[in-house]
């Protein structure tokens, strides 16, 4: 009963992440990039993000109050693992294959694993490759839920990672 | 009865308010207290020491006079602080005692904003914290307790040839904080200087670039953005320099650098770019550096790794961290001929994977193609895509595929695709020689402030590549007793990258400046000339030391001494390029250009250059050409610094 309780908590806060997601920045993280180029998913938010280290709009000390990160440029905590997850989709959904990766890692890090899980994270997400990603359409929030649902039912990683 | 208690609830607040003379004594005793401060300051001549010049960014002009390179007004506390270093010193300290209230929205109290002349003063000066306002630095707070230094690194994006605002590299700082878990780098911030352009015009981008029409601001963000820039879009493999600061040093580091947030400085190409500010950011964090003084008029980004790497014990650690294409072509070197070729059939079409040929594979060598494979479409993907879309299907197939095998393999014996940057020669060069052209004798010298060229030894360089800047030679003929100029190469650059069927990466050229004209005898006329040419370089393998190239070349050239005052025209260029030795490299070339439009004439040259190194910074050369039947050659000797 807890667990479906955890469960549905995980699921609802996803929920209104991918919401926000789409109420109009993306996962670029802060500053005026994210502004110029909006919610436009992907390798843009790239450009996006090349834009804030360029422009300067991310500089600390201007408050926008916008868009994943306190007026000091700081990402937001709770949207550290959505914003990771999205920068780095493609690479996580290579490493996620392959089994191995410094993103995996890093990832397994966000998610609240020890280090000592690192490698049961990535044989688990390489074990259940398909189940996260369903189909060639799988967004990187889609790709995030499915991860820590599956986390949840995993009896190691849901004992041993504080998610 | 309530009346009462009203009374003297009334009462105790009066009591409680401050009285009028209350806080007229408080302004009084902080006036007195600022006075005392400015006295004491003024007595040990707090505005003179070098701390507070690098605080403030001051250097001295030739005439002696001090000047802030800060260019943001809201950085100076006196409306002269950008040249008075007293008066800003005295304006910084009456700042401090500036009331809590009365800030708009945004704003901040002088002793936020500037925590660590705040800091570096109290300690001059034994403040009596008490006697000051005390703000809430909210922000502030926040901000260092989320970086938290534990270490600072100093990272050198290596060169990208395909872009010129790229090719000197790039630095940048990462504050290393002290997140729990070792792989958890990503996630530090990293510390950018960097020009806001506005304007996508290259000629508008190179001209404003160099003379200081940008602004140049700092900006933090999470290392993976920066990650995925270098390493993944760009292909730039990243040194990483671990630095040895104190905790007491990397906070001052910050608080300056929160001080240098909401500022900009004006971004100078060569001078004050994206190297120079972080140089002057690590001597505040320990001001027994002196970083910045070795730089006179050009700052080269692997020029600051230079004088990082060359004080005792300031680096602690080198890490290198391969770009995505060179984390497939270290792959790529462990396979065999016949893995290569299955790579390519697997690029060509997935359906490959059901074929026997694929079945019948060991379980390693299926892990490895398909490894490769996966390096190679990320780099494709993340190039090529516009926007964010689950992988093709024909990847997902091998991405399935890839799951399946349940194996983790472990990158093993990584080779090195660039060269540790602080190795390369030094960027400003001069040459001496003799020779004689056409039955001409001569003495020539030659200066470039930056950068590399095809002969010069490539270690901490680019391979097989070319940027040179403002390359300046000069002639003195003896039989005409005059010195003429011979060549200003404004800019050249060739990049000569070895084709490969993967990835299918054309070789080119580009060249600006004033050159003589030689094809014909114009007794040392001179013309404008920009070329461009395109084409393919092929190296057998990685570590052969053979390289032939093909380019197709254009051309177009103005001068008095042209009929119609120009020529336009086309041809082509072999070469080869061969390393005999580690020090000894030969290039034999051959061109043939014919200029069909403006002034009618064609020719062909033909050179055999070799280099000899004596040092890692020196070197002697034997050019030799023919062009139409006139023999040129020049001896020289050749120092980097």
């Amino acid at each position: 009963m807890r667990r479906f309780f955890m469960m549905a908590f995980v699921g609802l806060t996803l929920t209104f992440a991918s919401n926000s997601f789409a109420a109009g920045y993306g996962a670029a993280g802060c500053g005026l990039g994210s502004m110029v180029f909006g919610n436009e998913p992907g390798i843009i938010q790239i450009f996006a993000a090349t834009t804030n280290g360029t422009s300067g709009s991310q500089t600390f000390g201007i408050t926008s109050g916008t868009s994943n990160c306190d007026a000091s440029g700081i990402i937001l905590a709770e949207r550290e693992d959505d914003l990771f997850a999205a920068q780095n989709f493609d690479t996580l959904t290579k490493e996620m294959a392959v089994g191995n990766g410094e993103h995996l890692d890093t990832l397994a890090g966000l998610l609240g694993c020890p280090s000592s899980q690192r490698a049961v994270f990535a044989s688990f997400v390489q074990e259940n490759y398909e189940a996260i990603f369903t189909s060639d359409q799988t967004t990187a929030d889609e790709m995030l839920r499915a991860v820590k649902d599956g986390m949840f039912r995993n009896p190691v990683l849901s004992s041993s990672c504080s998610l | 009865m309530i009346n009462d208690w009203l009374l003297v609830l009334a009462l105790i607040v009066l009591f409680l308010l401050p009285r009028e003379s209350d806080l007229f004594a408080e302004g009084l005793d902080q006036e007195h207290y600022l006075q005392s401060l400015i006295d004491q300051a003024t007595e040990k001549r707090l505005s003179q020491q070098r701390y507070w010049h690098l605080l403030l960014h001051y250097k001295k002009s030739i005439f002696g006079k001090y000047e802030s390179q800060e260019d943001g007004l809201s950085f100076f506390n006196s409306p002269g602080g950008k040249s008075d270093p007293q008066a800003e010193l005295l304006a910084t300290l009456s700042s401090f005692f500036k009331k809590n209230e009365g800030f708009k929205k945004g704003e901040k109290h002088p002793q936020c904003n500037f925590p660590a002349r705040f800091k570096w003063l109290s300690k001059q000066l034994s403040f009596d914290t008490s006697r000051f306002p005390k703000p809430a630095c909210s922000l502030l707070e926040g901000w260092l307790e989320e970086l938290n230094p534990r270490r600072i690194t100093l990272v050198f994006a290596s060169y990208y040839m395909n872009n010129p605002a790229s090719m000197f590299g790039h630095t940048l700082l990462r504050i290393d904080t002290k997140r729990e878990g070792p792989d958890q780098s990503l996630l530090n911030y990293g510390i950018n200087y960097a020009a806001t352009p506005d304007t996508d015009n290259p000629l508008m981008y190179t001209l404003k670039g160099l003379f200081g029409f940008f602004k140049g601001r700092f900006s933090v963000f999470p290392y993976y953005t920066k990650v995925q820039q270098y390493s993944n879009i760009d292909n730039r493999d990243l040194w990483e320099y671990e630095l040895n600061f104190s905790e007491d040093q990397m906070n001052d580091l910050l608080l300056h650098l929160w001080e240098l947030g909401g500022n900009y400085f004006d971004y100078l190409y060569f001078q004050e770019n994206c190297s120079y500010h972080l140089l002057a950011l690590l001597e505040v964090a320990n001001p027994d550096l002196h970083l910045t003084d070795s730089f006179f008029y050009h700052v080269i980004p692997a020029d600051t790794i230079k004088v990082v790497t060359r004080n005792d014990n300031l680096v602690v650690k080198r890490v290198y961290r391969p770009s995505l294409l060179s984390q497939m072509n270290n792959k790529r070197l462990k396979m065999t001929p016949p893995q290569d070729a299955m790579l390519q059939q697997l690029v060509k079409d997935s359906s490959w994977l059901e074929r026997d040929e694929y079945r019948s594979l060991e379980i390693s060598d299926k892990v490895l193609i398909l490894d490769t494979y996966l390096d190679y479409a990320q780099y494709r993907n993340m190039r090529n895509r516009k926007e964010e879309k689950a992988p093709t299907e024909g990847d997902r197939k091998i991405l399935l595929a890839r799951s399946r095998l349940r194996y983790q393999r472990q990158d093993q014996g990584m080779i090195q695709f660039s060269t540790l940057p602080e190795l390369g020669h030094g960027s400003d060069w001069l040459k001496i020689g003799v020779g004689r052209s056409a039955g001409q004798t001569f003495e020539e010298i030659s200066y470039r402030p930056a950068y590399h060229d095809l002969l010069a030894k490539d270690i901490g360089y680019g391979k097989d590549s070319q940027i040179l800047f403002l390359d300046l030679t000069a002639r003195y003929y003896n039989d005409l007793e005059e010195t003429k100029l011979d060549r200003l190469k404004i800019i050249e650059i060739i990049s000569l990258t070895p084709y490969d069927r993967l990835l299918q990466k054309k070789s080119w050229r580009f060249g600006f400046g004033i050159d003589s004209i030689k094809d014909f005898d114009c007794h040392f006329c001179h013309s404008f000339k920009t070329s461009y040419g395109l084409g393919f370089s092929y190296k057998s393998s990685y570590a052969n030391p053979f390289l032939l190239y093909a380019l197709v070349d254009s051309e177009v050239e103005f001068s008095k001494r042209l009929d119609h005052d120009y020529r336009v025209g086309g041809g082509g260029t072999i070469g080869l390029l061969l390393d005999l030795t580690e020090d000894w490299r030969v290039q034999i070339l051959g061109n043939i250009l014919a200029f069909p439009l403006g002034h009618e004439s064609d020719y062909y040259k033909v050179s055999i250059n070799q280099r000899v190194a004596l040092t890692q910074h020196s070197d002697l050369r034997v050019e030799m050409s023919q062009m139409e039947g006139k023999d040129e050659w020049v001896l020289s000797g050749n120092y980097y610094f």
